[in-house]
């Protein structure tokens, strides 16, 4: 398959899925305004009620075409910004946070794993531990005080702004030699770059500190209710040698198993609002289609600067609001 | 780390499987999801807590939102399914649960040609995600 019959191929597979996103956004657009209609208007400081869910499906919106090009997950942006500057609790914008990332994760898997862009393989030993942390770190970031998770979410998403200055990347990493861990699980693949159009085989090594660092990620993950592809991508790239594609497509099927776990643990705690979930998934879903599209148009330095600048503002919010200093 | 001239590289059935199976399992669950929401939204079902009564319990924390609202716990939303305000919980399950068929299926297939290790490694993740959803841990029933 050339380059261009891949991108044909992907447009084909990705047009039912632009048709229901539409669909959804129609739903979670009209929907309020329409049940606002059907019942009483319930006000909170002179908002009407729908105007909520509107403004975070338009606000999710907003994140999932910014997302791509900045090359961030929608996910790690939905909690720290709909934490700090919506009136929802923060145990249910987690709970949200959980779902935006699976849904998108979910949407985009069959699309990776047929370009050979994810790796089952290379994603079911990291999903495992990771998926099993991210079940204590759910139990444990519903148990904390409120305040406390949102101190810690500050100090982490200033910590993901750091990342996202210092972090390198390495496009093809050389990885000489596989380790015995690595062999043993047949980490390896191959996929056609698109870019060069050449078939590139990979393989990885360091795989016993990668399975440590994704033991991390899950809690982190599940704690926070954060997508958590900032810290898979340079693990999978940078410690255990993944081309970056894979690293991307990879972290994405990882963060399907893993957001699946912890989701559940919120669900079965209650702390899953379908008024505040489901406009978030649909914006962020029809938000993350047209920044694909824009991909090309948009300058992604620009938008990475600014997504670093919004961050970096959400993150000392969430700080200072946990402190008691700005609420 | 190999580049090679452009050929056809073939994904591996049980990645191709895998693929398939989740597109199928998403697609169910979003579908289940945007109905369910659309009834509760324009109140096709009864339900426990109208949206506009949500500003006064969605600011609040999660066990007082509880007691507050009467909102269940672990699997309990299940047999209240035709409640507006639970029903879209039906569909969040579903996209939770999606990777488990895919898992089942391509574990088996390994087993079936002798792949122990990543058999194990299906079953395994299976195990955990069973273990998540059946709310022992959480505290549900």
């Amino acid at each position: 398959m050339t380059p261009v019959q891949g991108i044909r191929c992907a447009r084909r597979s990705l047009r039912p899925w632009l048709g229901i996103a539409a669909a959804l956004a129609l739903v979670a657009w009209a929907g309020p305004a329409a049940a606002a209609a059907a019942a009483p208007v319930g006000e909170v400081g002179g908002v009407p009620w729908w105007v909520w869910p509107i403004a975070l499906f338009a606000a999710c919106f907003l994140m999932g075409i910014v997302a791509v090009p900045a090359g961030i997950g929608g996910g790690t942006l939905f909690v720290p910004i709909v934490g700090s500057f919506f009136p929802f609790h923060l145990d249910f914008v987690r709970g949200a946070g959980l779902l935006v990332a699976l849904a998108s994760a979910l949407a985009a898997g069959p699309v990776l794993l047929r370009g050979g862009l994810a790796s089952l393989r290379l994603a079911l030993p990291l999903s495992l531990l990771a998926s099993a942390s991210s079940i204590g770190g759910a139990l444990l970031g519903l148990a904390m005080p409120a305040a406390v998770v949102q101190m810690l979410l500050g100090a982490l998403v200033l910590g993901i702004v750091v990342l996202m200055f210092v972090a390198g990347k390495s496009e093809f990493p050389q990885v000489r030699q596989p380790d015995h861990l690595s062999q043993a699980l047949a980490l390896h693949g191959v996929f056609v770059d698109g870019a060069s159009g050449r078939v590139v085989q990979w393989q990885v090594h360091r795989t016993l500190p990668g399975l440590a660092v994704f033991l991390v990620i899950g809690v982190l993950a599940g704690m926070f209710g954060i997508g958590a592809g900032w810290a898979n991508v340079p693990a999978l790239n940078l410690l255990m040698g993944a081309p970056l594609k894979v690293a991307a497509g990879t972290s994405g099927l990882v963060l399907s198993l893993v957001d699946s776990s912890a989701a559940w643990v919120y669900l079965n705690k209650g702390a899953v609002l379908p008024m505040i979930a489901v406009p978030s998934v649909l914006g962020m879903m029809l938000g993350a289609r047209i920044g694909a599209r824009l991909l090309h148009v948009l300058k992604g330095s620009v938008v990475r600067r600014m997504v670093i600048a919004v961050l970096l503002f959400a993150g000392v919010r969430a700080l200072l609001k946990g402190a008691g200093l700005w609420n | 780390m190999e580049l090679t001239p452009p050929s056809e590289p073939r994904q591996s059935d049980d990645q191709l499987r895998y693929a398939a199976w989740l597109d199928r399992g998403t697609r169910i669950g979003l579908l289940v999801l945007v109905v369910a929401f659309t009834a509760y939204l324009l109140g096709w079902l009864p339900a426990r807590v109208a949206p506009a009564e949500l500003p006064q319990l969605w600011s609040q924390p999660l066990a007082s939102y509880l007691q507050a609202s009467g909102a269940p716990t672990g699997w309990s939303w299940l047999v209240r399914w035709q409640e507006g305000d639970l029903a879209p919980l039906a569909g969040i399950a579903m996209l939770a649960s999606a990777s488990m068929p895919c898992l089942l299926i391509v574990g088996l297939r390994a087993a079936r040609r002798g792949d122990s290790r990543f058999a194990a490694l299906c079953v395994a993740e299976v195990l955990v995600l069973l273990l998540a959803a059946s709310g022992w841990l959480a505290g549900g029933h």
